[in-house]
């Protein structure tokens, strides 16, 4: 059986720079299964248009949305039976914890709050603040990528290309910070040639292209250093991080050479699905792009985004866009679903996805356990619960573990907003930071002055073993 | 008395390092700068212990009891109150003498030489250099003419705009620039613009893509197949044709040289097409396909400044007003190839030529964009109005695109006229409506549409334009284009006739063009209180042919009065008279505000039966009042608006005592029946802290106020301040001054001439100099 400590010693040696060093060294310490050194990784999955919160409750426990709103519900899913979108989940569900009830009311925009979504900031269209999946990638990883996106499409890089699925593209999802959102690859193809590529280039062709790579950085920093010389210091040390880029990006390359091995013996296989253009065939291959991006070491963060408004999932028989199954009410779709129904089908499809790529983890051992164990998949929107959701409610799916530091197999249930005990999705996700080793303030992100009476500061306590 | 510190400002230059910012103070000679002895215990005596002393000090803070020392945490924490409080002009209180502004300067410097000298200064100058800290610099001594230090501005490099990005011809490609700066205000700061990995991996990913196509567009098939080896001759010359490209200009013989053998490297490792790709990422990703550089090749003068190269001033000039290098401008090109475009005269000459050749969107669009980012009405769509108040308190259309553009084309005329522009900006009735923007096209429309045979001339025409695109009248789809071609202008006809009958001036309607962003109805002008119909009911208003007309002088008064501007300072349901007032303050009279407190609720509470201004009420407690009484009382008097930008003069409540906000028929037939109770607006509000008496003071509404600081020195000052930042892609430094007193100047000296106000800044030596 393939295990990640097998996975990383068959790497190879590749060129052992002093900049690689500490990719190397964490490489090592992965491979050495001690558990305090063991990998920690995230895969956040923002579908647009809200999950329907109804169709996240255990059995038993359908009454809870409505009633008694102002009480913690927190209860062990071991007791109760998952809903029916949940059936793949049944047989790990101690590893799965669904916490509704969070808000992120300031965090708006047309039927998405774009950036603020995952860096708790009223920032739709425009960065202005670090994204949790960015400064968690920049923490953990030590592979290629800080962190890796793919989407199914988006605000397109330039127009002339073929369509949504042949580009990079801008979901307004990630930013590295402040006016740095980070592009995200929709086309299913080109995430392969980017992450796998060395799986089906030969030995020279490899080698061709990183010798290019390293001749087009090592000309930049040596043009870049001719300006150096006529800056000013404080000019130098903003110049200085754009050199910096080159040096980053060689090393890039030069540490997918080194995982060459582990690359090849984990890349997907490449079919002819990679051309198709159904929306859950796409998706599909996203998702089995980034387990094999996250066994292989290539990044230890990745972000998905499903879906987009105008998707229309026609291969489910939908025959509406995902914008208008939000306002389809009894009205049917194409295969006679309503809204409702339809919208809980889409959610299934990404539930199913979510529940494989879990599968797969727990299928390789690490350490003591499996991957799924220091992994941690979460599931949400990009706009909260239900379509044109005022972000009162938030709901999460989180799937894996994190060494046991965070409580899975939970149903977790907020007070409503602004009822004592109501948290926010900041508090989750300084939950989700504080595990993975990165030090919080008392509150991240904006402020939301209508909470100002409850106490708001620090993790979800609930949620934290 | 005044004379020792200005000699002491003078030799300021010699310390200043290139950091900017109006940190200048920070870097004055430490044994003439101000010391706690002389100006600092003297200032505090006069101004402040009588509050801040014993037990009962105010605010708890006791000033005899905080030594001049920075190193300790408490003390180091209250000298920083003490800043705050003179910057934001919080202390003394109102009620109190102001202090004199150059004792006041001087135990700003002192602090803010402590904090620097202490290592405490290092966050707080990061902030000082952000567009929205500008007016940081003492306002009074800018202006004073009594600073000699001679201006410069610091040797830099100024990441590209996204604009400048756009007409660079990468296609569509998302701009890897995005500014980080306020989105109120000038946005384009050199201090504040940076690249690094991502911006870096964006441009990458640009560049990869545009060679895709053109890789599919086969535009380097011939390159990549021929059988012979190219000659250096060859290669160099792709290489001057992609750096064109790329860069915008042609490599130097030295550039050529560094490339052609990068290139030759690249195919001798990765062949003939992956080999050139690599050598044009190299170009797309090279500093200067990135960077502005200003600094300072000419050469230097005797007090240590480094003159502009002419190369430099060439795209120093070109990016002040345009969004494309100098080879794409006339003018400048021409300048550049007579080499009349190195000395400061030659700038003026350069920049006189091109605002005489027309200050308009397409050829000078840095003005244009200025005025937007100063004004901020190009943001009036940005501001969510819900579609059912737009039905229910009657707006027929809600058309900012249209408000937004009637907001430019008033701009563009008081420029262009070029007359005591500041003033008729914030204080004239003339506007722009449903007009093309041009009299004469105007004119000619409305000729048209008086012409007996309108009907056959509009079916005319099209028939004309078949036969250029060589299409068949005859075939089924022009048919029916010629019939709705001949319905519509039967129609227009038919309106047309009807405003002759009432004795109106019809109007004619035009084609949409990109140039005039025609409309053909006068459905959306209700928001300036005029009688909105659509393009088949009968005319009510007598539209003006001639344009700007004049507007009622008791209702409207320059760019703040403007529909797009009152909405642009709006919320989703209603005004924003905070926001109004903070514009007022920090754009006309250079004042600052402190950053909202973190623990401040900024919601106003609901409440049906009270006004706005009854509902902000609670803003007037002492806490609160210390900042809002520098942004409410110039905020309210815009009261006599609504969140549309129509003129009101009461507010009506119903039987329940609740506001209505209905309007149309039905409020029409409830106020004849009776049923509504009127109150007339309370728009009263107060001017303080311009500076001069007659200007400071109370108002009645906001056309006193606009009409009192519109003509005012210290709104025309603050103009030029903004203007300068926007030019300049930084805050002011003190050692400015001469330079923003010969704008003025040159301003004034010109009969109010803005064109006059960016030569004097574009050729001033803050521009062309560096160190």
């Amino acid at each position: 059986m393939l295990t990640r400590r097998s996975a990383i010693q068959s790497m190879s040696a590749g060129s052992a720079s002093l900049a690689m060093a500490p990719f190397l060294r964490s490489v090592a310490a992965h491979a050495s299964g001690r558990p305090e050194t063991l990998p920690k990784r995230f895969v956040f999955v923002l579908k647009s248009s809200g999950v329907d919160k109804e169709n996240l409750l255990p059995v038993g426990l359908e009454g809870q949305w409505s009633k008694d709103r102002d009480k913690l519900v927190d209860v062990s899913l071991a007791d109760h039976k998952l809903p029916d979108n949940f059936e793949p989940f049944e047989q790990i569900k101690d590893q799965l914890t669904v916490i509704q009830g969070l808000s992120g009311k300031n965090f708006i925009g047309n039927h998405t709050a774009g950036y603020g979504a995952l860096s708790c900031h009223h920032s739709e269209q425009v960065a202005i603040a670090p994204t949790i999946d960015c400064m968690l990638g920049d923490h953990l990883s030590a592979g290629p990528y800080k962190m890796y996106g793919m989407a199914m499409n988006g605000p397109l890089l330039e127009q002339y290309t073929k369509g949504p699925d042949d580009s990079y593209c801008y979901p307004n999802i990630s930013a590295m910070k402040a006016g740095q959102p980070v592009a995200f690859q929709a086309s299913p193809k080109k995430a392969y040639m980017e992450l796998f590529g060395s799986a089906v280039a030969s030995p020279p062709q490899l080698k061709r292209e990183l010798k290019l790579t390293t001749n087009l950085m090592d000309f930049m920093k040596d043009d870049a250093r001719r300006i150096e010389r006529q800056l000013s210091q404080e000019d130098k040390q903003r110049f200085a991080r754009y050199t910096e880029a080159f040096e980053s990006l060689r090393l890039r390359e030069q540490k997918k050479v080194a995982l060459n091995k582990s690359i090849r013996r984990s890349a997907p296989e490449m079919t002819n699905k990679y051309t198709s253009q159904a929306p859950s065939v796409r998706i599909g291959l996203h998702f089995e792009l980034a387990t094999a991006a996250i066994i292989t070491g290539l990044t230890n963060v990745i972000t998905l985004r499903p879906d987009t408004l105008g998707i229309i999932y026609s291969d489910l028989g939908i025959s509406h866009h995902v914008h208008t199954l939000g306002h389809l009410g009894d009205g049917k779709t194409g295969n006679g679903w309503d809204g409702p129904r339809a919208r809980k089908e889409v959610d299934k499809l990404h539930l199913g996805y979510v529940a494989q790529m879990a599968q797969k983890l727990k299928s390789i051992p690490e350490g003591d356990g499996t991957m799924l164990d220091n992994t941690m998949i979460v599931y949400t929107s990009c706009t909260g619960g239900q379509h044109h959701d005022g972000q009162r409610d938030w709901p999460f799916v989180l799937v894996g573990g994190m060494s046991e530091k965070l409580k899975m197999g939970r149903y977790i249930q907020y007070p409503s907003y602004q009822q004592p005990g109501h948290r926010t999705i900041a508090n989750l996700y300084m939950s989700l930071l504080q595990v993975a080793g990165l030090k919080t303030d008392a509150h991240f992100g904006q402020l939301d002055s209508q909470l100002k009476d409850l106490d708001i500061a620090g993790p979800l306590e609930e949620f934290m073993v | 008395m005044l004379l020792p510190r200005f000699v002491l400002i003078s030799i300021f230059g010699i310390f200043v390092t290139t950091v900017p910012g109006p940190a200048v103070l920070l870097h004055a000679a430490e044994s003439g700068a101000p010391t706690f002895d002389t100006a600092v215990r003297p200032f505090l005596q006069k101004y402040c212990l009588s509050c801040h002393s014993g037990k009962d000090a105010a605010g708890e803070l006791e000033l005899k009891k905080v030594p001049p020392d920075f190193t300790a945490n408490a003390a180091a924490d209250a000298w920083t109150q003490v800043l705050q409080a003179l910057q934001f002009d919080d202390m003394p209180p109102p009620e109190e003498d102001r202090p004199d502004p150059v004792a006041k300067a001087d135990v700003i410097e002192w602090i803010e030489r402590r904090m620097a000298t202490s290592g405490r200064a290092h966050v707080y100058r990061a902030k000082l250099l952000k567009p929205e800290y500008g007016n940081y610099v003492s306002h009074e001594l800018l202006f004073s003419g009594t600073i000699s230090t001679l201006p410069f501005s610091p040797s830099r490099l100024w990441r590209f705009s996204p604009q400048i990005f756009k007409g660079k011809g990468i296609r569509d490609a998302k701009s890897p620039f995005s500014y980080v700066t306020s989105e109120s205000g000038v946005r384009d700061y050199s201090a504040t613009s940076g690249v690094d990995r991502s911006t870096v991996e964006m441009i990458l990913i640009n560049t990869n893509q545009l060679l895709d196509l053109r890789t599919q567009d086969g535009d380097f098939t011939d390159f990549a197949d021929i059988q012979e080896t190219p000659t250096d001759d060859e290669l160099t010359e792709v290489i001057r044709i992609e750096f064109r490209r790329a860069i915008g200009r042609l490599p130097s013989q030295q550039e050529q040289q560094k490339y052609l053998a990068f290139l030759k490297k690249n195919i001798a490792d990765g062949g003939r097409m992956e080999g050139l790709k690599t050598t044009l990422k190299a170009m797309y990703l090279s500093s200067e396909s990135i960077y502005r550089m200003e600094l300072g090749l000419g050469s230097k003068d005797k007090h240590g400044r480094r003159h502009l190269s002419p190369d430099e001033i060439s795209y120093a000039v070109a990016y002040a007003l345009t969004d494309h290098n100098p080879e794409r401008n006339d003018i400048i090109r021409q300048a550049v190839q007579s080499r009349k475009i190195s000395t400061q005269a030659d700038i003026s000459v350069v920049v006189q030529e091109m605002l005489d050749a027309g200050m308009n969107p397409r050829g000078t669009p840095r003005i244009a964009r200025f005025f937007e980012e100063f004004f901020g009405y190009n943001k009036a769509d940005k501001v969510f109005k819900d579609m059912a108040r737009v039905r229910e308190e009657d707006i027929q259309q809600w058309n900012t695109n249209r408000l937004m553009y009637e907001a430019e084309q008033l701009v563009e005329y008081f420029i262009n006229r070029d007359q005591n522009v500041i003033e008729q900006l914030l204080t004239s009735n003339q506007f722009y409506v449903a007009h093309p923007g041009n009299n004469q096209i105007a004119r000619e429309y409305l000729e048209e549409a008086l012409r007996p045979d309108y009907v056959e001339q509009k079916v005319m025409q099209r028939l004309d334009a078949f036969k250029r695109a060589n299409r068949d009248p005859e075939r089924q789809q022009e048919k029916e284009e010629l019939d709705r071609i001949r319905r519509q202008a039967e129609e227009r006809a038919k309106v047309t006739g009807w405003a002759i009958e009432d004795g109106l001036r019809p109007f004619p309607g035009w084609p949409y063009t990109q140039q005039i962003r025609g409309q053909s109805d006068l459905i959306y002008i209700g928001v300036y209180n005029l009688p909105p119909t659509s393009r088949v009911e009968r005319q009510h208003w007598d539209w003006p042919v001639e344009q700007p007309f004049e507007m009622p002088p008791d209702q409207r008064a320059g760019m703040l009065t403007h529909p797009a501007w009152l909405a642009a300072h709006s919320v989703n349901d209603g005004n924003d008279p905070i926001r109004r007032g903070r514009w007022v303050q920090e754009k006309l009279l250079a004042g600052v505000i402190q950053d909202v407190p973190p623990d401040v609720d900024a919601n106003v509470p609901n409440d049906p039966h009270k006004t706005l201004r009854e509902r902000m009420e609670p803003l007037r407690a002492e806490r609160c009042w210390r900042c809002h009484r520098k942004m409410n009382p110039l905020g309210e008097p815009f009261e006599i608006f609504d969140d549309w930008g129509r003129y009101r003069t009461n507010v009506y409540f119903d039987e329940k005592g609740e506001i209505v906000h209905r309007r149309g028929q039905q409020f029409e037939k409830w106020l004849a029946e009776g049923k509504l109770t009127e109150r007339r607006i309370d728009a009263t509000g107060e001017i303080q802290g311009s500076g001069d008496p007659q200007v400071d003071g109370k108002v009645t509404d906001a056309i006193v106020l606009l009409h009192r600081i519109g003509r005012s020195d210290r709104a025309r000052q603050s103009f030029i301040r903004h203007l300068f930042r926007y030019f300049m892609g930084r805050n002011e430094m003190l050692s400015d001054s001469q330079t923003l007193v010969a704008a003025e100047k040159a301003y004034l000296d010109n009969g109010g001439s803005f064109k006059a106000l960016v030569v004097s800044l574009l050729s001033s030596d803050s521009f062309v100099y560096r160190r």
